[in-house]
């Protein structure tokens, strides 16, 4: 059908300066700002933010479910909304909570799907098998638990053998084994040579099975990039603590490491290694009672970059207020 | 389109609320039927009797009185004449006729007449029901942004969720007006009423019912771009009884203009092939006094048609605007 832009693709999602402003009795209210987000071709990918950053926000223009207001998006090629259905067979989408018809059963809400997108129905048995519904697929959606309904969600996706998937926030009220059958799923798809963005504000849940990830505060790119290098963003901090911080933090300097006191205590950037540090100091007579490297974990950075950048909502009145720079863009 | 279509259709078959409207049918049609057993029984050899005395008995009382009750009528008449000029009391056909103590028979076409009608606004009405709940549950549910994942293109949703439950409206009409024709066949059959029927009554019946499933077919569509447009079922049984009280009810009796606009007139113009409608038209008179007049007006088929056609129209091209611009959340 479009020709003309499927060519090649870079990214298997590729938005940029994105925007959505919604209209509400309160005003105008910005839900998303200027964003960009680049999921690559295969792999995971984890778009983190806090609650009402604009995720599933941004999810729903990249589905055509709601109208952008500015910027461009691109899925594998294809600009959306407007060549959305050229993609759509290569798209599986669950958005917020798996929304099927209620009464009626699983199995018929897959075949009517089934139908509407032309597969056999035979395919639909082999999904419910996939996802371990098949002696509960004769039962009503709405009697399904929520882990229930998200792998019936899950096995609707896979109908299509999507390139892309986008899954919001799937392990939302799931017990520990239903997070962690999610996860192994999203790893597998990933590894199948799939390109996965899952959604979700759960810190480690991302840092468990993303390669990549893309986190957004109050609407805006915080910072993105591979997990590794998101992380590794100051990751060569070294905690040191010496008899005489002072002189310790001059020495320091004066070979080029960047020194922050925080009281007794300093945090070293710039060392290649904590051995560097110590022969550094011992050269001058010092010699610290402790060195350690600090590990940040994603938690830690994801905190320094949301600062601030809550959950509340912030309308037009309130724009002035100071947003966390993005200093983390990488 | 056509499997977007066949998976529509299926799922019209499959809502409860289907099955429940067929079920109210069914039950609509049989106490329909009951009463055309009830109403059309021959009468026995002890009505016509008692039928018969009851007969001679106001015969005599005429004989006797006759001039009395013909002078007193004529001075009741001259009296209303005076405020109501042109009125016309009958008094010369006061005498007692044998029908008016013995109802006859109704024959079959008597009984058979009205069904079309009786199904097509019972069924139209169930239809509307059927066609904005299926739009309105899946805005409630959402299920509509699920769908919309697998097909994104509005216009052929729109399109398919409107053609299913327009067929789903035209099965119902359909299936209702065979059970109350065979109904009526089968009372005639019970019953011995008279079946001779005027030459084309079985082609007009024919016609009527055709254009009898077509409104059902076009209430349905109207329901579900309804649907579309407010996105609620309650929102559509509410706009149908506000319309129904406000203009029907209300609105019309100070805008007259009005009257050959109602959706009901035109429904029964549309399946009848005609309606008339009665409205006052008053002004003050020569003498000054403020006089009404009785006036009545025709509705015709075509301009019936072409009503109904555009309500259609409006409701579905809104629908589908307003379907492709908004947000589905
Ligand atoms: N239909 C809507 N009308 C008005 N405002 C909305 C609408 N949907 C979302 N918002 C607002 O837009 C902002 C972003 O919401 P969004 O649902 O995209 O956040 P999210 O990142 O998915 O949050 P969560 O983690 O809680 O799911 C929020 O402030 C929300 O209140
Ligand atoms: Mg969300």
């Amino acid at each position: 059908m479009v020709t003309t832009d499927s060519a090649s693709a870079d990214f298997a999602i590729e938005a940029r300066a994105l925007r959505k402003v919604y209209r509400t009795r309160r005003g105008r209210q910005v839900a998303v700002d200027d964003l960009d987000l680049l999921v690559p071709l295969t792999g995971v990918h984890g778009f983190l933010g806090p609650n009402g950053s604009g995720k599933t926000t941004t999810i729903r223009m990249l589905l055509g479910l709601i109208r952008s207001d500015g910027g461009s998006m691109r899925i594998l090629g294809h600009q959306v909304p407007q060549h959305l259905p050229a993609v759509i067979n290569s798209i599986g989408a669950i958005v917020e909570q798996p929304r099927f018809f209620p009464n009626f059963s699983g199995r018929l809400n897959l075949e009517l799907t089934a139908d509407a997108i032309g597969v056999e129905r035979d395919k639909v048995e082999s999904v419910l098998d996939q996802v371990g519904l098949r002696d509960r697929a004769g039962d009503a959606f709405r009697t399904y638990s929520l882990g229930m309904k998200q792998r019936l969600a899950v096995a609707g996706t896979l109908l299509k053998d999507p390139q892309v998937l986008i899954f919001d926030e799937p392990t939302n009220g799931l017990d520990p084994a239903g997070i962690h059958e999610i996860r192994e799923t999203m790893r597998a798809l990933g590894r199948e040579g799939r390109a996965v963005l899952v959604s979700s504000h759960i810190l480690s849940e991302v840092e468990q099975v993303a390669d990549t990830v893309t986190i957004i505060g109050r609407g805006k790119l915080l910072a993105d990039g591979t997990v590794a290098d998101v992380m590794g963003h100051g990751s060569n901090t070294v905690r040191v603590v010496v008899s005489d911080p002072r002189r310790a933090a001059e020495v320091l300097t004066a070979s080029r490491l960047t020194v922050r006191p925080s009281g007794a205590v300093l945090l070293v950037d710039g060392a290649e290694r904590p051995a560097v540090i110590s022969e550094v100091l011992a050269r001058e007579g010092l010699y610290p009672d402790e060195l350690f490297p600090v590990r940040r974990d994603l938690e830690s950075v994801f905190l320094e970059l949301t600062r601030g950048s809550g959950p509340e909502a912030h309308f037009d009145g309130s724009e002035a207020r100071q947003h966390p720079s993005s200093e983390g863009h990488l | 389109m056509w499997r977007l279509f066949r998976a529509e259709w299926r799922r019209v078959l499959r809502r409860r609320i289907t099955l429940f409207t067929v079920l109210g049918i069914i039950a609509a049609t049989a106490l329909f039927t009951f009463a055309m057993f009830t109403s059309t029984k021959a009468p026995t050899a002890e009505e016509i009797a008692r039928s018969e005395q009851a007969y001679q008995r106001a015969l005599d009382d005429w004989e006797r009185n006759s001039a009395e009750q013909i002078a007193q009528c004529k001075q009741d008449e001259a009296a209303n004449q005076q405020m109501e000029p042109g009125v016309d009391f009958n008094c010369d056909e006061l005498t007692p006729t044998k029908n008016q103590y013995l109802h006859p028979q109704p024959t079959l076409a008597e009984t058979q007449a009205p069904v079309p009608l009786v199904a097509g606004m019972l069924v139209a009405l169930g239809a509307v029901l059927i066609g904005a709940s299926m739009v309105g549950a899946e805005f409630a549910t959402g299920s509509i942004g699920n769908w919309l994942t697998f097909e994104p293109r509005r216009s052929r949703v729109y399109a398919t969720k409107l053609l299913a439950v327009a067929l789903g409206g035209l099965a119902l009409g359909a299936v209702a007006i065979a059970l109350l024709t065979g109904g009526g066949l089968l009372v005639a059959q019970l019953n011995n009423q008279d079946t001779t029927v005027e030459a084309g009554f079985w082609a007009h019946q024919g016609w009527s019912s055709l254009r009898a499933v077509l409104l059902t077919a076009v209430a349905a569509a109207g329901g579900a771009a309804l649907g579309f447009i407010t996105r609620h079922t309650a929102a559509v049984i509410g706009i149908g009884i506000g319309y129904l009280v406000l203009v029907e009810s209300i609105l019309v009796n100070f805008a007259t203009w009005l009257h050959p606009l109602l959706l009901t007139g035109n429904v029964q113009a549309w399946i009848q092939g005609s309606a008339q409608y009665r409205y006052q038209e008053c002004s003050p008179s020569d003498t000054g006094i403020y006089s009404c007049e009785s006036m009545t007006g025709t509705i015709s088929n075509t301009h019936a048609g072409l009503e109904l056609l555009a309500v259609l129209a409006v409701l579905a091209v809104a629908g589908w605007l307003l379907f492709r611009r908004r947000d589905v959340a």
